[in-house]
């Protein structure tokens, strides 16, 4: 099931319209010998929202996430799930091989592996939010810095508040982006129903 | 309890629940909070815990910006010792960031760091140093070396690594204990991540491996979120009783890490009151290792790949002057999917800077293949840069028995443990077997006395060609079984050499690979893509499939345009071979390839056919481009375009598929990767004059650092039109940076490239 997902994801990533079946079998294909190089690990923890006045703040933790977008994405929030994600380093190394050996390969697993991070992200996410929404909160979607004018170098703080590093071995750059590359960072908000 | 060593438990752990903020620096409490750091200590003290290890753990100036790093690591040391601890560890870890190439953190950043905090630790009364949680076996060794390198403190290292018994970078307790071992840790280990029962297994190993004592520090169990807390399922006794077991395999050194209090610590400590340190007993093997992968040499044949070196490959040397280091990455992947266990390196050639381009070439090779490596080289200078910057333990090709050899060759693989080749080579070419074995005695014995552990020799026989002494080969095949039986070394020969000048260079070859097996070589240097040889080693090395990789459907695959827009490699070297009887290079090129890619391209552009198959119609036409060019000089000209990935930005694919596409229409790409500084482009185009640059950005963060590259471009005057492309970029981004033109996906900058260069 997931698998068949994956591959309809990724093809919309390779831009393929219509059904290509060339395209289809290069996948199958792919995801069949590379799928043992994917290594889906998470961390998640819930912080308090502390303040929402200006920028938000959390209880507990050193996270500040400033902007309008954030800021609307957490109206009626209580709490912040915050998350981080990834694949691994393994496909890093296995996309670079690749690029070189069968550049044809390398797209296709370029393609297939962000397809089945946020596949697999929103199923491990989802497990949690639905411990949460048990408990009486509506949980929103996951929201990513870069998304609308929330800055990439909260990708920076959320990782260090998670121990996403020493946890799951996420790590961003000075820039802000994260490594390895099939990674995901970002935040839930839970609002009491 | 004689002879075990204690240390402390957790920190963070402790200081989390007494108020430190998710993600605040906990070593910030040695000036904010020195009171509850210093109880802390205390109660590990009082626990029974020997060695206190000072709150410093992310003490580091490249994550700590803006702090005053050196007070808060004094102040950190200070605080352990006043806790009346027999011993402080300086406390030591990561960056949290990657190494280049697979990130951004250069080599040279990271150890300036870390020097500095060992200085700092150690001027303020530390009287160890421990690196540990790490995952990253490059920023370990320079973790490593500059702990040895700035203080006279023993240094102490761990691992940490996950259920699969890897650390997040791949690399597994073998590869680590060994290279540790070989870099003069004084202990190593493993901690974090695992709880001490899960632990044993990784646990043996090390035992196996490990030439100095064994360190292991685990967490508490398992962790587990319980009310949002994260809390660890062990209790102080199950912890003890794993530890016990650990003891009992010969580790010396035992503490605890996430989630561990003084009462584990307590726990221990009863645990092992009553006991002695076991004894172990580490076979001694000779090994090469490159960040996730062991190799033993003399168990068993090895195969050490021989095509990553110019001698006589007119191409490779072509590539290495040109900087074109795919080539010799394509080189090194071929090696190892056709078997080979071990690349040899050498980048030796006049024209180049060698030490610069080996470490380069090496860096690269090393995120890309799995092989460990055999640095060939008789620079020094290129020999020490290199082994510092390896990922791993190298083997070193080679020394010998003159003295300036010996003087200049054997401090390095001594500092960095390295593997070394001795060559039967001295002040006179060895012609007999005997001469042979008289240099080999003499070169174990020398590079023993100077320092080096017998398992880290192996012995280089001396292949010399036949052409002018048919007993060569049954010489040198004598000399292996002499050194192999006497005195128990591995055995490494350059095979191939024992055919210079003659015919039929392969069957002689083989043969000769054949009669050096059955004496006992070790590892021979081959071409391992070589069928003859791979029979020889009877099955031991697989053949590389290279029509294994595009699945297309070859139907209706007619001529040369045909086969191009079916993506089907095969064949196309025989139809542009046909081809040139009766047409001009020139006729082929603009009849056939170029509306074949056109065709194709224009297929992509209305979304009826995917990316991959657009490449796949570049690879074909790759291919009868050198088939076109089997035999002609290499065009000797400057480039048509130049492109990077610009500076911040590690992500290469969407230019590498930019510059394949450009080179099968023909334009000459000069590639200056990926991370690219301002500068370099701008002294690339200086040397070059190309009319087109082409700078590629994927995410938003580093759009300005294309901004900054095309204004520094403006300001040395440059000429060249600058087109821009990238996940992010759009034709507004585009002229918003200064840029020419906006290049959509690859088929679009190909039509920009037509636009300035043909018209």
């Amino acid at each position: 099931m997931l698998e068949a997902q994956v591959i309809k994801d990724a093809l919309l990533y390779l831009g393929a319209k219509k059904q290509d079946e060339q395209a289809i079998s290069l996948l199958e294909k792919v995801l069949k010998e590379y799928r043992p190089l994917f290594c889906p690990r998470q961390v998640t923890a819930f912080f308090r929202v502390k303040d929402a006045k200006d920028a938000l703040t959390f209880e507990g933790c050193e996270i500040t996430l400033e902007g309008e977008s954030i800021r609307k994405h957490f109206q009626g929030a209580t709490e912040g799930l915050f998350s981080a994600f990834t694949l691994g380093m393994a496909l890093d190394k296995k996309l670079r091989e690749l690029s070189l050996s069968h550049p044809a390969e390398s797209v296709a697993l370029n393609a297939l592996g962000s397809a089945y991070a946020e596949r697999m992200a929103d199923k491990l996410l989802k497990e949690v939010r639905d411990q949460k929404e048990a408990q009486g909160f509506k949980t929103t979607f996951r929201f990513c810095p870069g998304y609308g004018d929330l800055a990439l170098s909260a990708n920076t703080q959320i990782a260090a508040a998670l121990g996403a590093t020493k946890k799951i071995g996420l790590t961003v750059t000075e820039s802000g982006l994260l490594l390895p590359i099939k990674s995901i960072v970002g935040v839930t908000a839970c609002l009491p129903l | 309890m004689q002879g075990f060593s204690i240390f402390d438990g957790a920190m963070g752990t402790m200081l989390q629940a007494r108020g430190l903020k998710a993600g605040a620096f906990p070593e910030t409490y040695n000036l904010t909070h020195p009171d509850i750091v210093l109880s802390i200590h205390k109660a590990y003290v009082e626990a029974g815990a020997d060695i206190i290890t000072a709150n410093t753990f992310g003490a580091n100036p490249f994550k700590m910006k803006g702090l005053n790093v050196a007070e808060i690591i004094t102040r950190g040391v200070e605080i352990a010792k006043a806790s009346g601890a027999k011993k402080v560890a300086l406390d030591v870890s990561s960056h949290g960031a990657l190494l280049e190439p697979n990130g951004t953190l250069s080599f040279d950043e990271a150890y300036q760091n870390y020097a500095f905090i060992m200085r700092q630790g150690e001027k303020a009364g530390a009287d160890l140093i421990l690196i540990e949680t790490m995952s990253d076996l490059l920023e370990t060794k320079c973790a490593l070396l500059a702990a040895k390198e700035n203080t006279s403190l023993p240094v102490y290292v761990t691992m940490t690594y996950m259920e699969d018994g890897r650390t997040f970078l791949g690399t597994d307790p073998v590869t680590a204990t060994i290279t540790l071992c070989s870099l003069g840790a004084d202990a190593v280990g493993v901690n974090c991540s695992l709880g001490a029962k899960d632990m044993i297994p990784l646990v043996k190993t090390i035992c196996e491996y490990a030439t100095c004592p064994v360190i292991v520090q685990p967490n508490a169990g398992l962790p587990k979120i319980q009310d949002g807390q994260t809390v660890y399922d062990d209790t102080p006794e199950d912890f003890a009783s794993a530890m016990l077991e650990m003891a009992n395999l010969g580790v010396t050194i035992l503490g605890g890490c996430c989630g561990t209090t003084p009462d584990f610590i307590r726990a221990l400590k009863t645990a092992l009151a009553n006991k002695t340190p076991v004894t172990r007993t580490v076979k001694a093997r000779t090994a090469a290792t490159s960040a996730t992968k062991t190799v033993f040499l003399g168990e068993g044949v090895k195969v050490i790949g021989e095509r990553l070196n110019p001698t006589g490959k007119k191409k490779l040397k072509a590539a290495l002057i040109e900087g074109d280091v795919d080539y010799l990455l394509h080189e090194a992947i071929d090696q190892e999917r056709a078997g080979a266990d071990i690349l040899d390196l050498n980048v030796g050639l006049p024209e180049i800077d060698e030490a610069a381009t080996l470490v380069k070439v090496m860096k690269e090779i090393s995120a890309t293949v799995s092989l460990p490596l055999q640095l060939d080289s008789s620079s020094k200078e290129a020999l020490e840069r290199a082994c510092r910057l390896y990922n791993g333990k190298p083997i070193i090709n080679s020394v010998n028995m003159k003295k300036e050899s010996l003087d200049a060759i054997v401090p390095i693989a001594k500092k960095y443990g390295a593997t070394l080749i001795g060559l039967c080579l001295g002040e006179t070419m060895p012609s007999t077997h005997e001469e042979r074995f008289a240099y080999a005695q003499a070169l174990v014995k020398e590079l023993t006395a100077r320092g080096i552990q017998k398992s880290d020799i192996v012995i280089d026989c001396l292949v010399l060609t036949i052409a002018t002494d048919e007993k060569q080969a049954e010489e040198t095949a004598l000399a292996v079984k002499q050194v192999t039986e006497e005195l128990g070394v591995a055995t490494v020969l350059g095979v191939s050499n024992i055919s210079f000048g003659m015919p039929d260079r392969l069957k002689i070859n083989a043969a000769f690979l054949s009669k050096c097996l059955q004496a006992g070589l070790s590892a021979p240097i081959l071409n391992p893509l070589v069928a003859e040889y791979a029979e020889v080693l009877k099955g031991k090395l697989l053949s590389l499939d290279t029509s294994s990789y595009f699945t297309f459907e070859k139907e209706g695959a007619e001529g040369i345009r045909g086969m191009i827009c079916c993506g089907g490699v095969g064949g196309i070297e025989e139809a542009v071979k046909e081809a040139l009887k009766t047409k001009e290079p020139l006729e082929i090129i603009n009849g056939e390839f170029i509306p074949a890619l056109d065709e194709i391209g224009m297929q992509f552009e209305k979304g009826e056919v995917f990316l991959p198959r657009l490449i796949a119609a570049a690879e074909v036409v790759k291919k009868g481009m050198d088939a076109m060019r089997s035999g002609e000089k290499e065009e000797d000209k400057d480039p048509d375009v130049i492109l990077a990935t610009v500076k911040g930005d590690i992500h290469d694919i969407g230019k590498n598929i930019v510059k394949m596409l450009l080179r099968s229409y023909g334009y000459k790409v000069m590639d200056l990767g990926k991370d690219v500084d301002e500068q370099a482009v701008v002294d690339a185009w200086k040397k070059t004059h190309a009319p087109l640059i082409g700078l590629s950005a994927l995410m938003t963060t580093t759009v300005p650092s294309m901004k900054n590259t095309i204004d520094a471009l403006k300001a040395a005057g440059s000429t060249a039109k600058v087109a821009v492309g990238g996940a992010v970029l759009t034709e507004e981004y585009a002229q918003k940076v200064g840029a020419d033109y906006y290049g959509k996906d690859a088929r679009a900058t190909v039509k920009i490239a037509e636009k300035v260069i043909r018209s």
